[in-house]
């Protein structure tokens, strides 16, 4: 493998476009192992960590073709971050994590990197959000954002509150799907059309 | 922060619920975790033997591609047949595209520098020479009553009371910034690089008359009393203005001149032809037919005289050509593009800056070597 570290990221990118193996590993070479030890850190399981890195690698490859190359930085350390969530989320996390979890004191106010990461979060989130069909993505803002109840939602848009139960399950389960293990591959697709 | 506060909180994050609060939480816990160090073998085991493993468990995605496998199949064989035919030029050709392409930072490695200066030269009606660009400012010439001088701009001004009408001329060689200029009866020319202007020091009689080659814009004063002509030297062809502002281009290596009219009015006069443009209006002129263009784009055309590359959908020849010229290159075109670019930036920066632009798009590529720009796919 040749191991060339003058290209820029961006240029790696433009070339895995076109189906260029070395250039996915220069960029694997580049990045899997800052990823790995971000993950490690937070899960100390080789195992979960592996399953990670390759199904974020696996995606950029699948998924090459309709990469947005400016975004492809922000996507590999955000997809981390997801995927570490979706594993904490599953319970599956070993029991030292939550010993470890009581001792931290998170600092009172978030420094300007948990901002820079939190706009990138929430690109990824609202990508998802955004391509959900109209009418599931009313409900699911008027939940989140208007804080409104199942009943309330019911009779501002004259629906039934089954069909607002409905909805949300769609939704909820849409972003999941979206997150794991198919999060990135969702995102880079802005319309998509499962539901009707 | 409790298991079951820890669950909720991821939960939020996965199902997109979070607000950004709880976004921020989830990024403090994530980054309470991290550690600045580096690579810990006693912690994380050992890491070419990790790499390894999970590069070999992605090879089976990269191999998924059985279409691309056939098409590549039936390209050899394409390219076995045509060297048969055509001997070896598609080979090389082939062979050309399937090796890797060098990284930017080779390939711009001998940058090339935006131009300095105007290296233009001034000839007067005698016959003298002055460089601009090293001539001091204030007065460069007395020719009769009529004054030539250079201000703090770099704005070369005439100022005449009499009517000397030996004709001067101002060249602008390639890899030169515009010349900007104002004539004896107040009308202000701007010359770009590859580019001739001819005048007269003052101008008397019925009408005035200049002539040029290449690209130059004209903000010409009015005075009805004197028409205002611009001959192309290139093209033969003649420009009528009565009190305007225009931007004509007729480089010898063009097919086309092209006159376009951003105020007034001008007459644009071939061999066999004659056409009126109104603002907005582009005649392109190939012999002495006139094709004509009612909504001509303003800003791409006269973007040069403020500083700015602009390509509203420019073909590369079109941007190459004009990179030749301002930054005096050669440029040689070992693969054929046809697709349109869009891209702005100012005309001050290493040429490098520019071609990264394009090749951000990956329809092509260039390398640098010397003062040559090779476009490569």
């Amino acid at each position: 493998m040749i191991r060339d570290n003058s290209y820029s990221d961006l240029e790696l990118i433009t070339m895995l476009k076109r189906g260029d193996v070395t250039a996915f590993d220069l960029l694997y070479a580049r990045h899997w192992s800052g990823m790995y030890q971000a993950a490690y850190y937070l899960l100390r399981d080789q195992g979960a960590c592996m399953d990670i890195i390759q199904d974020i690698f696996a995606w950029l490859w699948e998924k090459r073709e309709q990469l947005d190359i400016q975004a492809v930085p922000s996507y590999l350390r955000s997809a981390v971050r997801f995927k570490v969530a979706n594993y904490i989320r599953s319970g599956k996390v070993r029991e030292e994590f939550y010993t470890e979890l009581a001792g931290l004191s998170l600092p009172e106010t978030p420094g300007p990197q948990d901002f820079m990461e939190l706009s990138d979060l929430k690109s990824i989130i609202g990508q998802v959000i955004h391509s959900l069909p109209e009418k599931c993505r009313e409900i699911f803002l008027l939940s989140r954002d208007g804080q409104l109840t199942n009943q309330q939602i019911a009779d501002l848009l004259n629906i039934s509150i089954k069909t607002v139960e409905a909805q949300k399950t769609i939704a909820l389960k849409r972003i999941r799907a979206a997150v794991d293990p198919h999060l990135l591959a969702l995102l880079l697709l802005p319309v998509m059309t499962h539901y009707h | 922060m409790t298991r079951e506060e820890a669950i909720l909180l991821t939960e939020k994050v996965v199902s997109g619920t979070a607000t950004d609060e709880e976004l921020l939480q989830y990024n403090q816990l994530f980054n309470a975790f991290q550690q600045q160090e580096g690579w810990d073998e006693h912690l994380l085991g050992n890491k070419q033997l990790l790499e390894d493993a999970i590069r070999l468990r992605l090879q089976p995605v990269l191999d998924r591609k059985p279409k691309r496998k056939v098409v590549r199949w039936y390209r050899w064989a394409a390219a076995a047949t045509v060297t048969l035919v055509l001997g070896t030029g598609y080979y090389f050709y082939q062979q050309q595209r399937q090796q890797p392409l060098a990284p930017q930072a080779v390939r711009f490695k001998n940058d090339i520098v935006a131009p300095a200066g105007n290296h233009a030269v001034l000839t007067l009606g005698n016959g003298q020479q002055i460089l601009l660009d090293t001539a001091g400012n204030g007065t460069l010439a007395m020719q009769g009553q009529t004054s030539v001088s250079k201000n703090a701009n770099g704005q070369i001004v005439y100022n005449s009371a009499g009517n000397d009408v030996s004709f001067n001329t101002i060249q602008v060689p390639n890899g030169s910034k515009a010349l900007a200029i104002v004539l004896g009866d107040g009308t202000k020319v701007w010359i770009d690089a590859g580019s001739t202007l001819t005048y007269p020091a003052a101008f008397s009689g019925g009408k005035r008359e200049v002539s040029a080659t290449g690209q130059v814009y004209f903000e010409v004063a009015q005075n009805s009393h004197q028409p205002f002509i611009v001959k192309s030297t290139t093209n033969k062809t003649t420009i009528e203005v009565l009190g305007t502002a225009f931007n004509l281009r007729s480089f010898r290596d063009e097919e086309k001149m092209k006159v376009t009219l951003v105020s007034g009015t001008v007459k644009v006069n071939t061999a066999a032809a004659s056409q009126l443009l109104h603002p907005g209006e582009q005649a392109a002129t190939a012999g002495s037919a006139i094709q004509l263009l009612t909504n001509a784009d303003l800003q791409q055309v006269t973007a040069w005289k403020e500083g700015l590359f602009v390509f509203n959908g420019a073909d590369i020849a079109t941007i190459m050509s004009e990179l030749q010229r301002y930054y005096n290159v050669d440029v040689d075109f070992q693969t054929d593009v046809k697709d349109a670019f869009v891209a702005r930036i100012p005309r001050d920066v290493p040429v490098s800056q520019l071609l990264n632009l394009l090749e951000m798009t990956d329809l092509v590529h260039f390398k640098i070597e010397g003062r040559k720009i090779t476009v490569i796919k």
